[in-house]
């Protein structure tokens, strides 16, 4: 018998690699139901019950990352220390409800064990190999500027979520991209980013929502923006902004009071986003409800007739 | 620190739910948000075991005749797990569902003592063999069968632990009430509903009375006789025996009402009804709303005269 070395594995395995939409397919399709009027909406996924039903509800893209666990443990949204170890062993539970709906890695650039230029392009293709289909920079420094600021000097700051994009525009990967400020955005949009997520703080609402505060210093966007209208500002401000540098650019609205249908219609009737990414929106508040009440009525049940 | 509870103190809980008239109501818990909201809307006990995590992760439960061992160390076991739902709980007893036939435990009371010192209150047998005579007979032969079941139960009351058994067979609740069992639970075969249950009862053409096998779905009616026949027999041996009923068609609050008013149990143990099929049907629904809405039609990108 012949020996024929790598070639014939090589063979199989090729034809076995997963499918996997082009950034184009996807922008494509998103400009095409915006087109129409129809909003993207995507979906914050972290087990496997909630990322089938939004596939199944034909939502346009499934985000894994890890603060999404602590949600699920019934605990407030939490980031996660030490993130890439969370969020990446996640991917078979949610890849395997997943078929053709774009699953986006939620990936920490600043992660140690990815240092540098090579750690950057190794990180790329660790979630590329795994099966992603784009990414996504959550966890994110964004909300936090006088972190990123002092963290930017030891290439741990903004300037590496910018990289990174900058380095997906240059592998045509599909980006989506967090940011709460006009500024940010710009600094996305120049580096290629294909969609942008104007962030209004952690999402407010449901059980365990983020607490208001009527006090929100000016560099620390986490805290959620409680009036509804100063957030339909906010995310329009820096959709503007966006779409100076790159008309195209997709933005898609995130957090403070949008959290359910009525808040998300009222945003998009009072802003020109492009759509909402719902991660409280769909694996937390949604769930709770339902649990509330399907728990509750169980509880009622008890014997009509007395034995 | 989650309240601990003693076997008295739960017995305690559980016959004032009898004397009052209402239900005795176990919650299965697959993730600390469904443990959570269980404890907060009512339940009596939460359990857990190392196969729930399948329908969090959006998958139907297996039948326990997929795998001879193994549970009490998968991935997401009862041990892991038990964490993630005491931190979620404060003052409910939190009961484990243990593989008493698992290999790997050959000695029954380290696997009682594992639960106990990790923290749970008390212990069921999950998975059960008890279902399928002709597999329980191989397994038995083998040393690691249903006889294993009835010996942990006998065990754990020796040791003043709260023990809740399956019951699929009206001569297995004799053996059990024989052991001490506090509860017993009639198992009415393979849940159904939503897109993760069981197929619809009489839909499988099999004869699964002539193979002795009972994990069938059952429907309503079936799920009434097998309870009643659970109950008559367990109170043969003990006429104040607590027992519930899961299972087969007991798949939601109104199936529930209906089964606890023609039967005499005392309650009912639910899982796959109270989060799996719940959280299905309103991710479902709040997902095709969000994808409904409609874009602001001064978005640059929004075709005006409406394609």
């Amino acid at each position: 018998m012949v020996l024929n070395t790598s070639l014939e594995r090589d063979r199989i395995l090729s034809q076995l690699k997963e499918p996997m939409p082009t950034r184009k397919a996807i922008v494509d399709n998103w400009h095409a139901q915006i087109k129409k009027g129809i909003p993207i909406i995507y979906a914050g996924c972290s087990a496997g019950i909630v990322a089938k039903y939004a596939e199944l509800a034909e939502l346009d893209a499934i985000v894994v990352y890890e603060t999404g666990l602590s949600r699920h443990w019934g605990m407030p949204t939490t980031m996660l220390a030490d993130p890439n170890r969370w969020s990446f062993p996640m991917y078979e539970e949610i890849r395997t409800q997943v078929d053709k709906t774009p699953l986006i890695a939620g990936v920490e650039c600043y992660d140690p064990r990815f240092r540098g230029e090579r750690g950057l392009r190794r990180m790329v293709q660790t979630v590329i190999e795994m099966g992603y289909d784009g990414i996504q920079n959550f966890p994110t420094l964004v909300f936090i500027p006088p972190t990123y600021k002092l963290r930017d000097p030891l290439n741990m700051g903004w300037k590496r979520e910018v990289e990174l994009v900058a380095l997906c525009n240059e592998l045509d990967i599909f980006t989506m991209w967090y940011a709460c400020t006009p500024e940010q955005a710009q600094d996305v949009a120049k580096a290629g980013a294909d969609a942008i997520v104007p962030h209004a703080g952690l999402t407010i609402g449901g059980k365990v929502g983020a607490p208001t505060t009527e006090k929100r210093y000016a560099n620390t966007m986490i805290t959620p923006i409680k009036d509804i209208d100063e957030a339909c500002r906010h995310v329009q401000e820096i959709t503007d902004a966006a779409r100076e540098i790159n008309p195209k650019i997709i933005s898609l609205s995130h957090g403070g009071p949008f959290r359910d249908i009525a808040s998300v219609k009222y945003m998009l009737n009072n802003t020109t986003t492009d759509g909402f990414e719902a991660a409280s929106a769909w694996e937390r508040v949604p769930v709770e409800n339902t649990l509330i009440e399907t728990i509750s009525r169980f509880r009622a049940v008890k014997k009509l007739k007395k034995k | 620190m989650k309240t601990k509870f003693s076997r008295a103190q739960i017995m305690k809980i559980l016959s004032q739910r009898i004397k009052r008239g209402e239900s005795i109501f176990v919650a299965n818990a697959s993730a600390g948000m469904v443990a959570k909201y269980s404890e907060k809307n009512g339940a009596d006990i939460v359990s857990v075991n190392s196969w729930a995590r399948f329908r969090y992760r959006g998958h139907p439960e297996p039948l326990p005749t997929l795998w001879w061992g193994g549970s009490n160390e998968m991935k997401d076991n009862v041990f892991d797990v038990h964490h993630e739902m005491a931190n979620a709980l404060d003052n409910v007893p939190l009961v484990a569902g243990l593989e008493a036939y698992d290999s790997l435990f050959r000695h029954t009371d380290e696997l009682l003592d594992k639960a106990m010192n990790i923290g749970y209150d008390g212990i069921q047998n999950f998975p059960s063999y008890g279902y399928y005579i002709p597999m329980r007979m191989l397994r038995d032969a083998a040393g690691f069968g249903f006889k294993r079941e009835l010996e942990m139960i006998k065990l754990a009351r020796e040791r003043d632990i709260f023990t809740m058994a399956y019951a699929f067979w009206a001569d297995d609740a004799k053996e059990f009430v024989k052991r001490g069992a506090d509860v017993i639970i009639a198992h009415a075969g393979w849940i159904t509903g939503g897109s993760t249950g069981a197929p619809e009862p009489g839909t499988v053409d099999f004869d699964f009375k002539k193979e002795g096998f009972r994990g069938h779905p059952r429907d309503l009616d079936g799920t009434i006789q097998l309870a009643q026949e659970i109950v008559t027999a367990a109170r043969e041996i003990n006429p104040k025996q607590i027992v519930l009923i899961t299972g087969g068609s007991l798949n939601s609050p109104e199936n529930a009402q209906i089964i606890i008013d023609k039967c005499d149990v005392d309650g009912f143990e639910v899982g796959h009804a109270i989060d799996a099929i719940p959280i299905e049907k309103e991710l479902m629904r709040i997902g095709k709303e969000y994808k409904s809405l409609q874009l602001n039609p001064n978005n640059p990108n929004v075709n005006k005269k409406g394609v």
